[in-house]
């Protein structure tokens, strides 16, 4: 499944990393500089898909149909939802799938994206949220919608061993299983330093090969 | 659009309208969208539709006239009797998208005192391009005969 067209203008004027985020491989650097551009959208376009860099609500649902046919809503599930954003994808299931029961956490880089998704989903104990990148504990599934693709100039070498120590991650974390999305292609007139579109196959491969995953 | 939104949103929504609907992988991606999510039906008004799909003018204020403007399209007539031209839109799309063959969508306007109607058409409006486009095309105003009135009725509106 692959995110087409999802990153707008705001990129086109940004600089790439550079400094110590690229003169010294330190993830924390790139993931600061990461956090630092969504928190800087969320101030621009408020609580909102194009905040996390969608064209609007409908190819962001298109994303969530995507990733969530992964799960199995007949049972109960736990699900992690990995740079969850402003809680955009708890907001849909319970619009998609009403009579479900899920026990939904997110997980997101930005302080002020979860402040965001903690107001918005106030006063329901099955939907939590927290701040960071470690998961307090494993879920049947983890799905993570469009995460891989704003590397913000980060050299590739880089940006690849940081997916694949997402993916490695989200495998050791999930019980059932757990769906990721790439960009296909780069939006016209996107610096493509700015961007990963890698071809899916090599990480569906990835998945199989290192991980021991069945991949679809 | 003209009595209701700027030459500028005018030009901003029409880009808007025939990138995201144009040859290829945005008519493809406006296909699933509308299996998925069937934005253009009776469940969805034009203003829910394009709200969903973020087609709005970039300008905020703007925004709330472009809004107006798709609820006043029920007023509008179009070219099939007895059917509004919101309504002629909204089914236009449907039944396109829905169909066995979806074509692009080219949205254009034509001058109001030429034809009250919304038209729908199939045809080749592009002419650089042999692509075939469902062309929708939307009686307009001229702006500058227009927003004098806008300005009139905003005015006594805010007092």
């Amino acid at each position: 499944m692959a995110a087409a067209d999802a990153v707008e203008g705001d990129l086109k004027g940004k600089r790439p990393l550079s400094g110590s985020a690229v003169d010294a491989p330190d993830p924390d650097a790139i993931w600061h500089r990461v956090q630092a551009y969504y928190e800087a959208k969320l101030a621009r376009h408020g609580a909102n898909p194009c905040d996390v860099d969608w064209s609007c609500t409908a190819t962001q649902w298109l994303r969530f149909v995507q990733l969530l046919k992964l799960c199995s809503f007949d049972t109960p599930l736990s699900l992690i939802d990995l740079g969850c954003g402003y809680g955009a994808l708890a907001a849909f299931l319970a619009e998609r799938y009403p009579r479900a029961s899920v026990d939904y956490l997110g997980i997101d880089l930005s302080s002020a994206m979860v402040r965001r998704a903690r107001r918005r989903h106030r006063g329901n104990p099955a939907i939590r949220f927290r701040i960071g990148r470690s998961y307090p504990q494993q879920a049947d599934y983890t799905v993570a919608s469009g995460i891989m693709n704003v590397r913000l100039g980060c050299p590739i070498p880089l940006w690849e061993s940081l997916v694949r120590g997402t993916l490695a991650d989200m495998r050791r974390m999930s019980r059932q299983g757990f769906a990721v999305n790439f960009l296909a292609m780069l939006p016209v007139n996107t610096p493509p330093e700015m961007l990963y579109c890698p071809h899916p196959a090599i990480w569906s491969r990835y998945c199989e090969e290192e991980l021991g995953c069945k991949s679809k | 659009m003209g009595a209701y939104i700027t030459d500028t949103s005018t030009a901003d929504v029409l880009f808007q309208l025939n990138n995201r609907f144009g040859p290829g992988a945005p008519l493809d991606e406006m296909v699933t969208i509308q299996k998925e999510f069937q934005v253009f039906s009776e469940r969805y008004s034009l203003k829910q539709a394009f709200r969903l799909l973020h087609i709005v003018p970039a300008d905020f204020t703007e925004r709330r006239f472009w809004f107006v403007f798709l609820e006043a399209l029920k007023n509008y007539v179009s070219d099939q009797e007895g059917i509004s031209g919101h309504d002629r839109i909204v089914r236009a799309y449907q039944e396109n998208l829905e169909g066995a063959r979806p074509l692009p969508v080219h949205t254009t306007t034509h001058r109001l005192a030429d034809d009250r109607r919304v038209m729908v058409t199939q045809g080749h409006p592009i002419i650089y391009e042999p692509q075939e486009y469902l062309t929708i095309s939307i009686p307009t105003k001229p702006a500058a005969e227009s927003l004098p009135r806008r300005a009139a009725a905003e005015a006594r509106r805010t007092g």
